[in-house]
């Protein structure tokens, strides 16, 4: 069963944030968007456990959530960490259940509009880690 | 600041919950009172529908009255008439009717237009049998023959046409009593007999009422002899009595049927009242006692009384039925109105009832559904609100201290112009003594009696110009600390607008969620994104502007350098000289080319003080520069505190609001 994104409100129609990977450009809806953060020093799972495709544990105020790397997804090559390095807060839904998931993303620039930004290539990240996120929900 | 009305200085969460709560109200009460208008209107309109209704039952019951009362005594008229001519022709057939015999004295007994007295009347000879005064076989026959209707037997006793009973079928019927006469000649049976006219109407005999029929007894003269009568009790018709009283009107309604004449005037006939009709008897009869003298033959009226004890109305209508000379009365009871009326206007008061509860509960979940969304909207924006109060205060103080490190920093600037400026002028000055050195070597072998002086100053000279060089090195030094401070600094600035764009980028995402509640603060989000990217640029301008100058300085460490070597060389040659005065006594003119030498150094020592200080001012100029951004960044820092300071007074304007913000 494919993970399925979050149901859209009538304020995020169309609009999304824009990052880079590698040299690329993509840009996410902004329903998948939960918050961005920066990319803090990840934890081990809270139960010690070791998960594919999971790169570490976003500790947010005790709350801790699974990262991806979506570099790696996509180019296969992990991203390179620097200063405007972000993890992207998701919410994606699989087999009923919402399952919050961190995804590491190049440099974060900034909200837009889609008709402005057809220079980025649109990406739906729950679709895309669905396989990663199926096994969190299970 | 603009100027803020009261709904602005009411909390965004008891604005979102008022927006649920007043139109929710609002819907409520006009609910309730169209409610509460539809019942007052709708008690009304069944109240005057009942009115009309019963109203209609009373001259519907009178009307059905009247034509049940044409209709039974036209059944009767038609039943006497049949009967009476079956009679006729039966004693016609049997001889006929014929005064017989001479006359005979007979008592009679008066009325109130006779005398009594005595009348001697010849017997009557009728239907084969010869009748006087008293039992006859012929009539008893006739009675029976027609289902035993009373039938009397009256004979003429003299020319005026006075009719007097001789024979009858009932032995109440008083013989030798006189046929009654009337004063309405139009309704006298004896003077439509004297017309030889047969007659139909309510008689009275023997004090009791009756639907008689008269005929007409002529001899084979066509004379008027006498008249036989047949009648039927009116009391007796209690099936059609009982009809008419059986449709009373709603549950507290009677029916009455009241003698309207003779001697029995306004003795009911019906049942006796009940209920309102009862209680007030005392004021209607009489009223209609009265009216009943003038009435016609099917005539309404109405009246209304008020009970005081029923507390209700009797409404009063009655007619007149001619025929049997009886007033029937149909009354109904106010209460049977009120009562639906009454119905109805509960019905409406349990929906009101209902209504309120159901409004009551509506505005419950309203309020609580816009306590929910209130907490759902205003908790994130909280969130962020300390969020930025934190990271604000954070920037603000990061401007401070790149304030005072920019302050340090045009201090020491200004301190290493000065010792570069002071480089610039020794080496003027070192110019100046190479020259002079230059002179005195020339003049050397001229003045060699002054050579020991002129080697001290030159000594003097060197060891000024070795300590000039260690204070250009130590300034150099000091310069390459506080661009490495300045790097720190800048660092720490692009770190806080690096955290500041991310604030943004997630108040801006909390502001999209929020939809059109969150405008504003998306606006305030982008600002804040802009100055933080400004921020970040300024940045990497001091950036890149400490490198150049850490270049700058760089290079002249290394020309310090170089001129610290022509220093200990110039040391050596002077020590060198100083050992073998005699020999540059005599090899003078051999050393001017070194002196040349020296002299072209010290040129090259002064164009790199000059670079040196061009390269401080650029420090200089660079460093006001950076004072102007972090004033500006400062500034930024000031209308971002106030920009969190207005959210969180529109967001927090209770107590507990306040704790929050504490905690």
């Amino acid at each position: 069963m494919m993970a399925t994104s979050a149901t859209k409100s009538a304020s995020h129609v169309g609009r999304s944030l824009l990052f880079g990977l590698g040299d690329a450009y993509y840009r996410v809806e902004l329903v998948h968007v939960k918050g961005v953060y920066p990319w803090a020093t990840l934890e081990e799972a809270p139960d010690g456990s070791v998960r594919r495709g999971v790169i570490g544990y976003l500790n947010l105020r005790g709350d801790k959530f699974p990262v991806v790397d979506l570099n790696e997804v996509v180019h296969g090559e992990p991203t390179k960490r620097l200063l405007g390095s972000r993890i992207l807060l998701l919410d994606c839904i699989s087999r009923g259940k919402t399952v919050t998931i961190g995804a590491v993303a190049g440099e974060v620039f900034a909200m837009a509009r889609d008709e402005n930004s057809t220079f980025a290539e649109r990406l739906n990240p729950c679709e895309l880690l669905s396989s990663i996120v199926m096994g969190l929900a299970s | 600041m603009p100027k803020m009305s009261s709904f602005d200085q009411i909390s965004l969460r008891k604005k979102i919950i008022l927006l649920a709560v007043i139109p929710a109200l609002t819907a409520c009460v006009i609910f309730a009172t169209l409610v509460y208008t539809s019942s007052r209107s709708a008690s009304h309109i069944v109240r005057e529908n009942i009115t009309d209704f019963m109203v209609e039952r009373t001259v519907r019951s009178l009307t059905h009255g009247y034509a049940s009362s044409v209709v039974a005594s036209d059944f009767v008229a038609n039943e006497l008439r049949l009967n009476s001519k079956i009679a006729a022709l039966d004693s016609a057939n049997k001889g006929g009717y014929e005064l017989v015999g001479p006359p005979i004295p007979h008592a009679l007994i008066g009325d109130s237009n006779h005398i009594g007295g005595q009348v001697s009347m010849p017997a009557m000879k009728f239907g084969g049998e010869t009748v006087t005064m008293g039992r006859s076989e012929r009539i008893q026959e006739i009675s029976h023959d027609i289902g035993g209707v009373m039938t009397t037997l009256f004979e003429r006793v003299n020319d005026t046409g006075d009719l007097v009973r001789i024979s009858s079928s009932s032995p109440i019927v008083p013989l030798g009593s006189f046929l009654n006469k009337t004063n309405d000649s139009l309704n006298d049976p004896a003077e439509t007999l004297l017309h030889g006219e047969e007659f139909f109407g309510r008689t009275l005999v023997a004090g009791a009422w009756y639907m008689g029929h008269y005929i007409p007894l002529r001899d084979h003269t066509g004379k008027v002899i006498g008249a036989l009568y047949l009648g039927m009790p009116i009391d007796g018709m209690t099936a059609f009595r009982d009809e008419l009283v059986a449709n009373s009107i709603g549950a507290h309604g009677s029916v009455l049927l009241i003698y309207a004449h003779g001697p029995e005037r306004g003795k009911m006939i019906s049942p006796p009242p009940t209920g309102i009709a009862a209680t007030t008897e005392s004021e209607w009869l009489p009223k209609v006692m009265e009216a009943s003298l003038n009435m016609q033959d099917n005539e309404q009226l109405a009246i209304n009384v008020r009970s005081p004890k029923d507390k209700a109305d009797a409404i009063v209508r009655y007619s007149y039925l001619k025929r049997f000379d009886w007033i029937f009365v149909t009354i109904a009871d106010s209460r049977d109105l009120a009562g639906a009326s009454t119905a109805v206007r509960d019905q409406f008061h349990d929906l009101m009832i209902q209504s309120i509860i159901g409004a009551l509960i509506v505005l419950l979940v309203v309020g609580l559904g816009a306590t929910f969304l209130s907490k759902q909207i205003v908790d994130p924006l909280l969130e962020i609100t300390i969020q930025l109060t934190s990271n604000g205060t954070q920037v603000a103080s990061s401007a401070n201290q790149q304030l005072s490190h920019t302050t340090s920093l045009n201090v020491s600037s200004t301190q290493i112009a000065t010792a570069v400026k002071e480089i610039s002028s020794t080496s003027q000055e070192l110019l100046r003594a190479m020259e002079e050195l230059s002179q005195e070597a020339s003049r050397a072998s001229t003045v060699a009696q002054d050579g020991t002086s002129s080697l001290r100053g030159l000594g003097q000279s060197i060891d000024s110009l070795s300590k000039a060089t260690s204070t250009i090195a130590d300034s150099l030094t000091e310069i390459r600390t506080q661009a490495s401070k300045i790097n720190a600094v800048t660092l720490a600035v692009t770190k806080v607008a690096d955290q500041t764009n991310l604030l943004s980028l997630n108040a801006a995402i909390e502001a999209e969620r929020a939809g059109d509640a969150g405008a504003g603060f998306a606006v305030v989000a982008r600002e804040i994104r802009r100055l933080a990217d400004q921020s970040a640029n300024s940045s990497q301008e001091i950036e890149q502007t400490v490198h150049e100058m850490h270049d700058a300085v760089t290079a002249g460490v290394s020309e310090v350098a170089a001129l610290t070597t022509a220093v200990e060389q110039s040391i050596a040659v002077s020590d060198h000289i100083r050992q073998q005065f005699t020999e540059i006594i005599s090899r003078v003119e051999a050393m001017t080319p070194r002196y040349e030498m020296v002299h072209l150094g010290m040129q090259n020592q002064s164009v790199g003080a000059q670079q040196i200080s061009d390269a401080m001012w650029q420090l200089t100029e660079s460093a006001g520069q950076t004072s102007d951004a972090i004033a500006e960044l400062n500034q930024v820092s000031i209308e971002l505190h106030k920009a969190v300071g207005i959210l969180k007074k529109r967001i927090f304007q209770e107590r507990n609001d306040r704790e929050l913000l504490g905690r």
